[in-house]
């Protein structure tokens, strides 16, 4: 009897660690965490959705990291964040990105024109701030 | 068999003959005009103006110095794509006419790929030995990349 209660339950036990395992593997990675950049709360939430993926330290291609890392962004000299800032609100406007490749398969992180707008004027409100300095 | 060969070869050349028909356009425009990179910096290092169009030139500027072979079908068309796709990246030629965030954005980013080794490219490295830069070399571009950068910002 107890053979058989215990056979029984080992699938189971088998069903709910593996459960377990894909949950704690597939759960969408903390991409902000190490990320703590003073930055509006509008513009990170459009980032975190729509950027992350691909610009955050872990995720997206050697390629896409090099264009822009977010994780990295405290390392950037001065000029590089210039230009980057310009660089990101020109492929934003121009909706080079996020790429037409990945909205094909992920279509809700598109940015909306109002998303565009907010991140195209931060971007240049802050490109000014920091030429300033 | 021998006449199998035979015929392998006249459609090979044939071939070869029928596609030196499609020519391209060549990448010949004057040079040092107004908005040159290098005209519109006259206070870089010779020497590093020197590498730079060693290096960059061939495909980031309205002017390529084409090698003999950039005449014959199918390499002219090969390094035709690879001019379109610099000028379409970056055209020396035209930066005088960037707005000042983008010059910005240009000299970090010119440092950065070369850096990287992502730029001159590999393939085009293995034909032109000349335009590898060294560790000197990139130390010297970025370390004056910046410096115009930040120059540029100051005084817009």
């Amino acid at each position: 009897m107890q053979k058989i209660i215990f056979f029984s339950l080992l699938p189971l036990l088998a069903i709910v660690i593996f459960v377990a395992a894909q949950n704690t593997t597939s759960a969408p990675a903390q991409l902000s965490q190490d990320i703590e950049l003073d930055w509006p709360e509008d513009v990170m939430t459009i980032f975190e959705s729509s950027c992350y993926g691909c610009h955050t330290e872990g995720n997206g291609s050697d390629k896409s990291r090099a264009a822009l890392n977010f994780s990295k962004w405290e390392d950037y000299k001065l000029t590089k964040k210039v230009g980057k800032l310009n660089d990101l609100s020109e492929m934003v406007k121009e909706k080079k990105m996020p790429p037409a490749k990945y909205l094909e398969k992920l279509p809700e992180k598109a940015l909306s024109d109002e998303q565009i707008a907010v991140i195209t004027k931060w971007a240049n409100d802050v490109a000014e701030k920091l030429m300033g300095e | 068999m021998k006449n199998i060969g035979r015929i392998i070869l006249y459609i090979f050349l044939g071939s070869f003959i029928f596609i030196q028909f499609f020519r391209v356009e060549k990448n010949l425009g004057e040079e040092m005009q107004a908005d040159d990179f290098f005209v519109q910096n006259p206070s870089m290092p010779e020497a590093l103006m020197t590498q730079m169009k060693t290096s960059c030139y061939d495909c980031h500027s309205n002017t390529t110095q084409y090698p003999w072979y950039a005449s014959i079908a199918p390499f002219s068309w090969v390094i035709d794509q690879h001019i379109r796709n610099g000028k379409d990246e970056l055209n020396l030629s035209e930066y005088g006419s960037l707005e000042s965030k983008k010059k910005i954005s240009v000299l970090s980013k010119i440092c950065e790929v070369i850096s990287d080794s992502a730029m001159p490219p590999s393939n085009y490295l293995m034909l032109h030995g000349d335009a590898a830069l060294d560790a000197d070399d990139i130390t010297a571009i970025c370390d004056w990349a910046d410096g115009m950068a930040l120059f540029i910002m100051r005084n817009r």
